[in-house]
């Protein structure tokens, strides 16, 4: 190499590099922890112990360096010096810091259960913690980022309990619960299952702990759901609109459609999308996602019956059998039983999951041109379309109105505590605070029932809407399935997620269909 | 096995705590390379987040074992990446060079230093992406021409040809600041 070559090279490596902010680093490092336990998937230990990891920049741990110096200084040093390090600290650590596959590559550890929640009073430093949540991906990373956020804060060693997020976490749940094993806190996803575990004793009232967060930062209806027999039990971190419908604007334009305003109005813009040689809609009804299906229906109700028959359905005034509930079956029979509506025909939609159903509208081989789900579908859009070069459009409108009324379906997560953790009250006090929202607010794919937090910090002006009317609505309508105890409501496989499959199959068996809601639905 | 070695074993066992501490003394080094080899922000960092997230993704297929291996497998994919960014690209608009705020107004004379950083930027941006890699992993960060060419995918003599090219284009640069 030249001189002049030397100097080119100088040159070059002085030329401006623009700096990228540690939270960039932060998600992606949080990506990779992803991918890297998917590709190890046998290697149980390193998921459940997420976040205590330093995908950060930052300086090693001082006994880390002290291990590595030792190992350095001889190599047959190396064994001994970290074996006894890791028994020295084995022996002087609260038992959250044992890691262990750390001390598996020196010695056998004793088989701590690692992920069961326990009665710390210790609080702050140190910490060991249990949470447990059937987020998965982007939600997964998002919630990992807030937990992040509360260690920073706290010093407590955070677990996300589950080494695969839980697809059925009322199952899960009860299973920990009678193997002694709960974990220390759980996001729950419907208010039915809050209350059914409240009823049996499982959970501890929060009025003390954070009863006072809430009141200051929520609207009253959300203390309501999070409360049983007149106490609090939960704090709505999430929240979610379950009332759009999600689509690709490049199929409207080539049907020369507008996204529609009323439900006669979808029907045509379905039938036009049909003509020019797509299929309007992808639907999920997989084993998993009966739930996308009890949503269809509740929004068609709300907007058929309106919001009076609505709250009696739910509180159990009026049956299932009533004519109001047969008129919504017959509404959503027009779109779930029209020959060519749904993407694959009704066989494959009962075997598709929620995430293939948005695929089916935006990822790399697209079917469909709409698919309805919450605002959370913006998470499952960035799943989907991860790795695609272009990435494709996308766009969202509101449920049409039916007879002159729109629906606003709304969903939530609830963090409910199931243990004395010190740390554990600490993290629901957190949620309960918009600092615990703003990250992911930011991000997008999100919606906080927090009505302190800075709406400016959603990324869209309908998001900001949406965030509007969650906290500030004195009526809201939960999804009914999940306001029912979750036996008969919100299960996997059973109660009303597998009736609404069922009718998915056989759009026609409307009588049939409301006659077994109802017996589903008996108290 | 020394400090990084016993690292990347871990790493490859599913230890999140070495991988997270592998990726931070990588993230720097990969991010530039990116940066210099696309000259574009937003492709320069879907391309680092596509290589970090496809090396931890198959850390087990790697098959060095030492630091130097290490880094030119992570070169490698993050090149791969980069290239399909490149390719992904809509109609190829040549990137522009902003010059800082005050440089036209007159207000402040531009040192050599950054009359030279502007020239050169504007330069490397002309070259084609092939060209412009081999001429960063060589000349900026020393890599042999071999080692180049194993990474970019190309005949040793491609890389000689690039490279040989890529000087001559950039070199006019530091030319007619001799002048």
């Amino acid at each position: 190499m030249t001189d002049r070559d030397k100097e080119l090279g100088q040159a070059l490596a002085r030329l401006p590099i623009p700096e990228l902010p540690e939270e960039f680093w932060e998600d992606l490092g949080l990506r990779c922890e992803e991918a890297l336990r998917e590709e190890t998937p046998g290697t149980q230990t390193q998921t459940v112990r997420a976040l205590v990891l330093p995908w950060r920049e930052r300086a090693p741990r001082k006994r880390w360096l002290a291990a590595v110096r030792l190992a350095r200084f001889s190599r047959l040093a190396t064994v001994g010096a970290i074996t006894a390090l890791l028994v020295l600290l084995a022996s002087l650590l609260p038992k959250g810091f044992l890691q262990p596959q750390q001390a598996g590559a020196a010695i056998p550890v004793v088989a701590l259960k690692p992920d069961c929640g326990s009665d710390g009073n210790a609080a702050g430093k140190g910490q060991r913690l249990v949470v447990a949540a059937s987020w998965d991906g982007t939600e997964r990373i998002r919630f990992l980022q807030v937990l992040k956020r509360f260690q920073q804060s706290t010093g407590a060693g955070v677990i996300l309990a589950d080494a695969k997020p839980s697809r059925n976490l009322a199952r899960d749940l009860s299973a920990r619960i009678e193997g002694h094993c709960p974990p220390d806190v759980a996001i729950l996803p419907q208010p039915g299952l809050l209350q059914d575990l409240a009823r049996g004793g499982h959970l501890q009232p929060i009025d003390d702990v954070a009863g006072q967060p809430v009141d200051e930062n929520y609207a009253p209806i959300w203390r309501q759901w999070g409360s049983f027999g007149g106490k609090l039990y939960g704090v709505w971190f999430k929240a979610a609109d379950k009332s759009r419908i999600w689509y690709r604007p490049e199929v409207f334009q080539r049907a020369g459609v507008d996204p529609p305003q009323t439900w006669d109005l979808l029907m045509q813009v379905a039938a036009a999308i049909h003509a020019s040689g797509t299929i309007p809609f992808s639907v999920a009804g997989g084993p998993d996602a009966g739930w996308t299906l009890a949503d269809w229906f509740e929004n068609v109700y709300l907007a058929t019956a309106g919001p009076d028959l609505y709250d009696k359905l739910a509180n159990h005034q009026i049956p299932w059998t009533d004519p109001s509930v047969k008129r919504a079956l017959t509404t959503l029979a027009e779109i779930f039983g029209t020959h060519g509506w749904l993407a694959g025909g009704t066989q494959a939609a009962l075997g598709k999951t929620y995430e293939n159903s948005v695929g089916d509208v935006f990822g790399p081989t697209p079917s469909a041109a709409m698919v309805y789900e919450g605002d959370f579908v913006a998470n499952a859009i960035s799943d989907v379309t991860k790795g695609m070069k272009a990435k494709p459009a996308v766009d969202f409108f509101d449920f049409p109105a039916i007879g002159g009324s729109r629906p606003l379906i709304v969903g939530g997560d609830a963090a409910v505590l199931f243990t004395n953790n010190q740390a554990g009250q600490a993290l629901i006090r957190f949620l309960a605070t918009p600092q615990a929202a703003q990250d992911w607010a930011r991000a997008g794919g999100f919606l906080s029932p927090n009505k302190n937090l800075n709406v400016d910090l959603y990324p869209d002006a309908r998001t900001r809407e949406a965030a509007q009317t969650l906290t500030q609505a004195g009526t809201l309508h939960f999804g009914l399935s999940d306001l029912q105890p979750p036996a008969s409501g919100a299960t996997v496989g059973q109660g009303l997620w597998q009736i609404f499959r069922d009718f998915l199959q056989n759009p026609k068996a409307v009588d049939a269909t409301a006659g077994r809601l109802d017996e589903a639905t008996r108290p | 096995m020394d400090n990084f070695e016993l690292m990347l074993v871990r790493a490859k066992r599913g230890d999140t705590e070495a991988a997270g501490r592998l990726f931070c003394s990588s993230r720097k080094r990969l991010w530039r390379i990116a940066y210099m080899v696309l000259q574009d922000e937003e492709d320069a960092k879907d391309a680092t987040q596509d290589a970090f997230v496809k090396a931890f993704g198959s850390l087990r297929s790697l098959r060095a074992s030492d630091q130097k291996g290490w880094e030119a497998w992570l070169v490698t994919i993050t090149c791969n990446c980069a290239k399909d960014r490149y390719a992904a690209r809509a109609p190829l608009a040549l990137p522009r060079v902003d010059p800082p705020e005050w440089f036209d107004d007159g207000r402040l004379l531009p040192d050599a230093q950054t009359v030279l950083s502007l020239r050169l930027q504007a330069l490397l941006r002309r070259l084609p992406f092939g060209k412009r890699s081999a001429v960063v992993l060589v000349d900026m960060y020393g890599w042999t021409r071999k080692e180049a060419a194993r990474m970019l995918g190309v005949p040793q003599g491609t890389i000689d040809s690039w490279i040989c090219d890529a000087r001559k284009k950039l070199r006019q640069a530091l030319e007619s600041e001799h002048d």
